[in-house]
């Protein structure tokens, strides 16, 4: 009983990164933008994060940079793929290119290494970690986040009230829809497709920073393909927020299960490295198999 | 003084360089119904998209009420009070019918949120007000073409609109729906609203417009009080008493075409009645069923076409001429019953025999960024590419002899997408009208021997019809609205060509959408309604056109007729 | 030639250069922000690869790997299917052939090599294939799934390397050396070209005529353009899901087999990352054309000798080159050069 606590919280931890990701490329996706480059702005996201809080001392300041980093890449794609006219799908190669070359050479710069950069003011804080240790079986899996955790979960309705219930929402949803019944209305598409892919930057990056803060480290290649799990997590959860939030806790909860059990398994390293590539695609090919799985192109 | 004054409207697209609008001048009256008619491409569209705002012009003014105004965006036309209904509803299917008339103009509660119930009681008021029967909370994907109709004046209503341009807007309905429509339009009028209607169909001009003008290649001809004329006059004055200039290089391919017939649709291409032979193609009981929905879209339907005879299968859209459309073509499957091709199951995919001259040209009949000659070798691989290799030879002769014998005006090399839809439809022709090479070549050559040497180029420098002739297309032919949106002659062309292959032994099917068209080709005649044919009849001097018509709107008896 | 095409030319050319002038203004901005001596780094990037016989060759090797790999990501895209799975091929294609070699010291030289080659360029094709069934039979999208199944096996090819292929003698991550007489030899020692130049050149002239002469190329092309009218002239759907896919995957596993038998003569963990999405690169600037595969590589490989320059000397690491790949990626794709196309019409 304990251990399935134990295992519903760390899923709910790992969790964090994935939701942000996924929510982000839900918005992208409902406005009809193709958004392949959701690993590349976690990862900018994450460096941008750690390289504010180690320069600043300030662990706010790490996540509201991360953000900032991943809604500014983002704007940089979504303006090349729709004011240039570039194809979305290099445009988002391209960001995935960037995001690791820049971070490594930037790291390399800054901190005259390519690898593991320490974040001086520590990890981020968690809610009552005592407390958690003992707590209820309620307690044992909700509480010992961190406040981005919480942020994420926050986001999900708050994702849903916006698309579902606001004019703002409506116009995205259109222009993902039927882009031609805005510019029939004098509304130009494209103005709400780059604000989609700008919160969807921003939402990566805060994912970002919930990975490299979450640490206290700057790892590289730290998103270790969260960004392709959050895409497939889009399409799986049917593309609204709940089906998404049930679609990360899916493959966040098979992450916790492989942790688990290679506390008594002898499992290779690289094959716990390579799972969630193939729970991702293993999940893509069930939905498949049991038809859910919508059109993607 | 008008509401309306667009005066000397000039318009060049610049990718396809023809001129749109060549001078234009458009006078329209307060809570006047104007009728903007002329054919296919005379410029209608354009001039009402200028107007709207989603086009340009490069010289004129427009004066609204006196006063000049520019209108570079919808949004500034909508801010004139000017509001369009295009062709092809653009429409949000996962949204509320409230939500779709609302959109961009929301109303809001707390000045963030959309305020859904304020939205669905004025939108359900604003319906209520002008006749209309929606219900403001269904999702827009449920409605019928009639309903949408209405959202999209709705939409126009919401936004106060005073000048409402309504583009096509008979096209999907049907004939008692036309009525409603009339009449909501004629409220409207009463309302103080004016109202701008293109159309193409001279028929209904009279029933509604209190005045016409009519557009000819770009240029505004003539304005007119509708009811100082008959039907008849203004077809003519649309059509024009010359054929319109066609293409460089157009060779019309029989008699008849040079000299603008008045037949309605003009191609004036008659035949005599055929003998027709044995059936090569055949449809027997065929049901297609349709997920989620009861009524099939094709039901228990059953044809046959014989050799050397030209079937033409006509209706309304929506009743399942689309669909016959991918069961003849191979692409659908029935789910009940059987087509038969030359007595054997039709096979899905296509390798000769068969001929298939889509409706949606641009995507399903051509690649656009292929050249000219890639599309016409594109069909008979198997003559073209023998042991898996190309043969530049034969693809280099086919090629040429297609250009000169049907007049394409365009290089082999050249990129189809940028030749115009006449000539498009003419490589579409020279590709499906010909029989595997391999058939032909023997053929030629055997014909060369006995003339002496043939040559490719003496072929088109000759101009002999002699060489272009002796082809014979494949056995069935599958024709579907070959003449939409093509210029008279290239109208005359097609349907030149079509008879030409029935005369040859050839078995036709031709679906279109388009009666007159129907009416001038076929040997017999078929009308679907709700998937189901509804009447066959032979073709001839004497056959009862209402009779058919009633038919399309699924109207039993004359009694039904109101 | 007429108006049209020669407008087109235009506008590729200018949207070339326009990609070059963007990738060295792109190269001497990253040069300048990272380097710790801007005059030096400049020098050594563009200037070194052709400074000695070990860089240029070093430069010349490479090409031909990027000359297959891009002519593997050519076939897929030219055809509408999106194979992302490259650097797996090529990893994977790299570990079948080196442990074909391994696994017969004794064989023919000549056959055992030609051998081991099919054995690699089989293994990249196995994986492209899959998500070309994938896509076929399950509707699952292949431009995802060969990424996943390519991050997958690349983990797998770390495990095996490191592990039964391990070469215990070696302090580095990498398997044994292949045996001598299966070697292609060196042309420009101590560099790593080698005489493999010659079978790579030939494949690239082969593909030329496999897609501008024969039927395949053909039906293959037409199914780029236009999979719609494709289908309705009778051409196998099909086939062209899975076939494309499968020979994708063979390029780019034989790239990893050249790798082996021609460079390296042995796998080093993670030897062959990148040269997936450097293939792209390179069919993106070549426009999917076979032989316009020759320079666009050539350019690509100057970028990473120069980087690999740099790196040595003045202390910018080799990763600028993937940014200068992303720039290059926008710069190509982004149509600068609308205007001088006439008569564009666009789907989606």
């Amino acid at each position: 009983m304990s251990d399935i606590a134990a295992l519903a919280g760390d899923a709910l931890g790992l969790m964090t990164p994935i939701l942000f990701a996924a929510l982000g490329g839900l918005l992208s996706e409902l406005s009809g933008m193709l958004n392949i480059a959701l690993e590349g702005l976690i990862g900018v996201g994450a460096f941008g994060a750690a390289v504010a809080a180690i320069q600043s001392g300030s662990l706010a300041a790490g996540v509201v940079l991360g953000a900032a980093t991943g809604a500014f890449v983002a704007w940089g794609f979504g303006a090349a793929t729709l004011r240039l006219r570039a194809n979305g799908f290099v445009t988002g190669l391209a960001v995935n290119l960037l995001a690791s070359g820049i971070t490594v050479s930037f790291s390399a710069r800054l901190f005259q290494t390519k690898g593991v950069v320490k974040v001086a003011a520590g990890a981020l804080p968690v809610l009552s970690p005592e407390a958690a240790g003992q707590a209820s079986f309620l307690g044992r899996i909700f509480l010992g986040h961190d406040a981005l955790a919480y942020a994420s979960w926050v986001a999900v309705p708050l994702v849903w009230l916006l698309m579902a219930r606001t004019p703002f929402g409506m116009r995205l949803r259109a222009a993902g829809s039927n882009p031609r019944a805005l510019v029939t209305l004098g509304k130009r598409p494209e103005r709400y497709k780059l604000v989609a892919i700008v919160l969807s930057g921003l939402a990566c990056g805060l994912a970002g920073a919930s990975l490299s803060l979450g640490l206290g480290a700057y790892v590289p290649n730290a998103t270790a393909g969260r960004g392709w799990i959050a895409l497939v997590a889009v399409y799986l959860g049917g593309r609204n927020p709940a089906g998404v939030l049930a679609a990360c806790f899916v493959f966040a909860l098979a992450s916790s299960l492989a942790n688990y059990a290679q506390g008594f398994l002898t499992v290779p390293a690289d094959f716990i490295l390579a799972l969630p590539y193939l729970i991702t695609l293993a999940a893509l090919v069930l939905a498949a198999v049991l038809g859910k799985l919508k059109a993607t192109r | 003084m008008p509401a309306l004054l667009m005066e000397g409207i000039r318009k060049r697209y610049l990718t396809s360089g023809a001129r749109a609008n060549d001078g234009a001048t458009l006078e329209v009256r307060d809570r006047e119904i104007h009728a903007l008619v002329g054919e296919n491409g005379a410029g209608k569209t354009t001039l009402m998209k200028i107007l709207y705002g989603l086009e340009r012009p490069d010289s004129g003014r427009i004066l609204l009420d006196g006063k000049a105004v520019a209108i570079p965006n919808p949004a500034a036309a909508a801010l004139c009070g000017i509001g369009m209904v295009s062709q092809h509803a653009e429409i949000v299917g996962e949204f509320t019918v409230a939500q779709n008339v609302s959109l961009c103009a929301e109303p809001r509660r707390f000045a963030f949120f959309y305020d859904r119930k304020a939205a669905e009681r004025e939108v359900g008021r604003l319906a209520a007000e002008n006749g209309f029967g929606l219900d403001p909370r269904v999702p827009a994907s449920s409605l019928s073409a009639a309903e949408i109709q209405e959202l999209e004046i709705l939409k126009l209503l919401w936004r106060r609109a005073s000048l409402l341009i309504l583009d096509e807007p008979t096209s999907l309905l049907a004939e008692h729906e036309v009525e409603g429509l009339f009449s909501s339009l004629k409220r409207l009028r009463a309302a103080g609203k004016t109202i701008i209607l293109i159309t193409h169909k001279a028929a209904e001009v009279k029933r509604i417009a209190d005045a016409v003008t009519v557009m000819r290649a770009g240029r505004t001809f003539i304005r007119l009080s509708a009811a100082d004329l008959a039907e008849a006059d203004l077809a003519g004055l649309m059509m024009g008493a010359h054929d319109a200039v066609g293409e460089a290089g157009g060779r019309p391919a029989t008699e008849g075409t040079a000299s603008g017939s008045p037949a309605a649709l003009g191609t004036g291409v008659r035949k005599d009645s055929a003998v027709a032979g044995p059936a090569v193609f055949e449809m027997r009981r065929v049901t297609v069923a349709r997920q989620r929905r009861a009524r099939p879209s094709i039901d228990d339907l059953s044809l046959a076409v014989r050799s050397g005879e030209i079937v033409g299968v006509c209706g309304l859209a929506g009743n399942g001429l689309a669909e016959l459309e991918d069961l003849a073509a191979g692409i659908g499957k029935p789910t009940r019953g059987s087509v038969l091709l030359s007595g054997k199951p039709l096979p899905r995919r296509r390798e000769g025999g068969r001929g298939y001259v889509p409706t949606d040209r641009l995507w399903r009949g051509s690649s656009l960024y292929s050249s000219v000659g890639e599309n016409l070798a594109a069909l008979d691989r198997r003559s073209f590419f023998p042991r898996g290799f190309e043969d530049r030879k034969a693809v280099g002769r086919f090629v040429e002899e297609s250009i000169g014998c049907y007049g394409i005006a365009g290089s082999p090399t050249q990129r189809l997408g940028t030749l115009s839809g006449g000539n498009i439809q003419k490589v579409i022709l020279a590709r499906e009208l010909a029989e595997p090479k391999r058939a032909r070549l023997s053929r030629v050559r055997a014909a060369a021997g006995r003339a002496g040497f043939l040559h490719a180029s003496s072929v088109r420098a000759s101009g002999t019809r002699d060489a272009c002739v002796e082809d014979q297309g494949p056995p069935f032919l599958l024709f579907c609205n070959p003449v939409q949106g093509l210029d008279m002659a290239s109208s005359a062309f097609v349907h030149g060509r079509l008879v030409e292959e029935r005369d040859r032994g050839s078995a036709i099917l031709l679906l279109s959408s388009n009666l007159d068209e129907v009416l001038e080709l076929s040997d017999r005649i078929i009308v679907m309604h709700r998937g189901a044919a509804v009447l066959e009849v032979r073709n001839g001097p004497l056959v009862d056109r209402s009779a058919i018509e009633d038919a399309m709107l699924g109207l039993a008896s004359p009694e039904e007729r109101r | 030639m007429n108006e049209t095409r020669r407008t087109e030319l235009k506008g590729r050319a200018l949207t070339l250069g326009i990609a070059l002038g963007g990738a060295f203004a792109v190269t001497v901005l990253l040069l300048w922000a990272l380097s710790s001596s801007f005059g030096d780094a400049f020098r050594l990037f563009f200037a070194a690869p052709f400074g000695n016989t070990y860089y240029l060759g070093n430069m010349l090797a490479e090409v031909g790997i990027l000359v297959l790999a891009g002519l593997g990501a050519g076939v897929a895209f030219g055809s509408r299917n999106f194979n992302l799975g490259g650097e797996g091929q090529v990893y994977l294609g790299s570990v079948v052939t080196a442990a074909t070699c391994l696994a017969l010291p004794s064989g023919n030289p000549v056959l055992v090599p030609v051998l081991a080659a099919i054995a690699g360029a089989l293994s990249g094709s196995l994986l492209g294939w899959l998500s070309g069934q994938l896509r076929l039979s399950l509707g699952v999208d292949e431009l995802i799934s060969s990424f996943l199944v390519s991050a997958a096996v690349v983990y797998f090819c770390d495990f095996v390397v490191t592990g039964p292929l391990q070469d215990p003698s070696s302090n580095f991550q990498a398997t044994g050396p292949i045996p001598e007489a299966f070697r292609f030899a060196r042309i420009m020692p101590p560099s790593s070209l080698s005489t493999a130049v010659v079978p790579v050149l030939a494949i690239l002239v082969l593909m030329a005529v496999l897609l501008a002469r024969t039927r395949f190329g053909f039906e293959l092309s037409l199914m780029g353009k236009n999979a719609e009218f494709a289908r309705y002239v009778g051409i196998d759907q099909g086939f062209y899901r899975t076939a494309p896919m499968a020979l994708s995957g063979a390029l780019y596993g034989l790239a990893g087999a050249f790798l082996v038998l021609g460079s390296q003569y042995r796998v080093m963990k993670g030897f062959s990352a990148g040269i997936g999405w450097t293939g792209i690169a390179v069919a993106l600037v070549a426009g999917n054309a076979p032989l316009a595969m020759l320079p666009a590589a050539f350019l690509f490989g100057y970028l990473d000798a120069g980087a690999k320059a740099v790196m040595v000397g003045a202390d910018v690491t080799q990763e600028i080159v993937s940014v200068v790949q992303a720039a290059v990626f926008i710069f190509i794709t982004a149509r600068f050069a609308d205007r001088f196309l006439a008569g564009r019409k666009e789907k989606r």
